[in-house]
């Protein structure tokens, strides 16, 4: 974003500047007043006025930079959402109805979960959905058994001489499972849709909070406004009492 | 809620006009005065400048507050 006037190389207005940033006092008052108080004038040169006012505006920019940051982030986190569900979606309206379909739909959940930062709210909204739709599914991804399923295989592998026709082909399926992954429990339609809107719910959440987050920006940029008015009425009043002064010298 | 109508680009023009007014105000009292000459400001203008700042600051921090 484009903020405020750019940095004066004067060093008077720099040392503006710097002592507005830092609250001190303003160290340019003219040797007749010495320090502020009401009804003082103080000199100033056109370029320590403008970095006085800069300096004033730093506050309501670093307040719209904010908020314009969380509006950009908040259209990221959305569009990741939605590609997400868009994955999800082209296996409706009965939902995925194996493993690999499912993993499809989780890896694209996972993939939208990059796009929140650690901590955030609707990222652990998101998260939240994406294990409920496992355990709803009793979903478990390729490289993992359930635990007696893992014992089972391990027993089997150590000792198939008990039955080794039953031991192999129970091999050959735990093996399967496991490079595959398992969807335990098929959804119906009904259940896709009410799984699907669980993240469709994240996504309307974060637009939500966007909406309320433009109005307050909108508000800052309104009083931005009015403050960059009583600056350049300011300038502008100077301008002009000099011009009327100078009119006057020439009666 | 009514959904705001206004863009993020729209936002980013209206922040880079109020910029282009300061300037310009800046430029008009420099080609008067020149660079380094000096003018006689009240303070009572300044605080109002600052104070609609800080007017800002605290209405945005109790926004984010409230909600």
């Amino acid at each position: 974003m484009t903020m405020a006037v750019s940095t004066t190389t004067n060093p008077v207005a720099a040392q503006v500047l710097a002592d507005v940033r830092s609250e001190a006092p303003i160290s340019i008052a003219s040797a007749s007043t010495g320090s502020f108080a009401p009804g003082d004038v103080t000199s100033f040169s056109p370029d320590s006025l403008l970095a006085y006012c800069q300096g004033r505006l730093g506050d309501l920019d670093t307040q719209i930079n904010t908020a314009m940051n969380q509006q950009n982030d908040g259209i990221k986190e959305r569009q990741a959402i939605q590609q997400a569900i868009s994955a999800m979606s082209q296996f409706n309206p009965g939902g995925p109805q194996t493993a690999d379909q499912m993993q499809t739909c989780v890896s694209a959940v996972n993939t939208a979960l990059q796009s929140f930062p650690p901590g955030d709210p609707e990222g652990t909204q998101l998260q939240n959905a994406l294990q409920q739709m496992e355990s709803d599914y009793q979903y478990v991804a390729p490289g993992t058994l359930s635990q007696a399923q893992q014992q089972q295989l391990d027993a089997l592998q150590a000792d198939p001489s008990t039955d080794p026709l039953f031991a192999q082909s129970t091999i050959t399926m735990l093996q399967g499972l496991k490079e595959s992954g398992q969807l335990g429990s098929k959804p119906t339609s009904d259940q896709w849709t009410a799984t699907t809107s669980s993240f469709t719910n994240v996504s309307s959440d974060i637009q939500s909070q966007s909406e309320i987050g433009f109005l307050q920006m909108q508000d800052l940029v309104s009083q931005r406004q009015q403050a960059i008015e009583l600056s350049t009425g300011l300038m502008n009043k100077v301008d002009q009492t000099l011009e009327d002064q100078a009119k006057a010298v020439g009666q | 809620m009514a959904k705001p109508t206004t863009t993020l680009a729209d936002i980013e023009r209206v922040l880079s006009a109020q910029d282009a007014d300061l300037q310009a105000a800046h430029r008009a009292l420099v080609a008067r005065v020149g660079g380094a000459g000096t003018i006689s400001v009240p303070q009572a203008s300044l605080d109002r400048i600052a104070d609609a700042s800080h007017v800002v600051s605290a209405r945005a921090l109790f926004g984010a507050i409230r909600c």
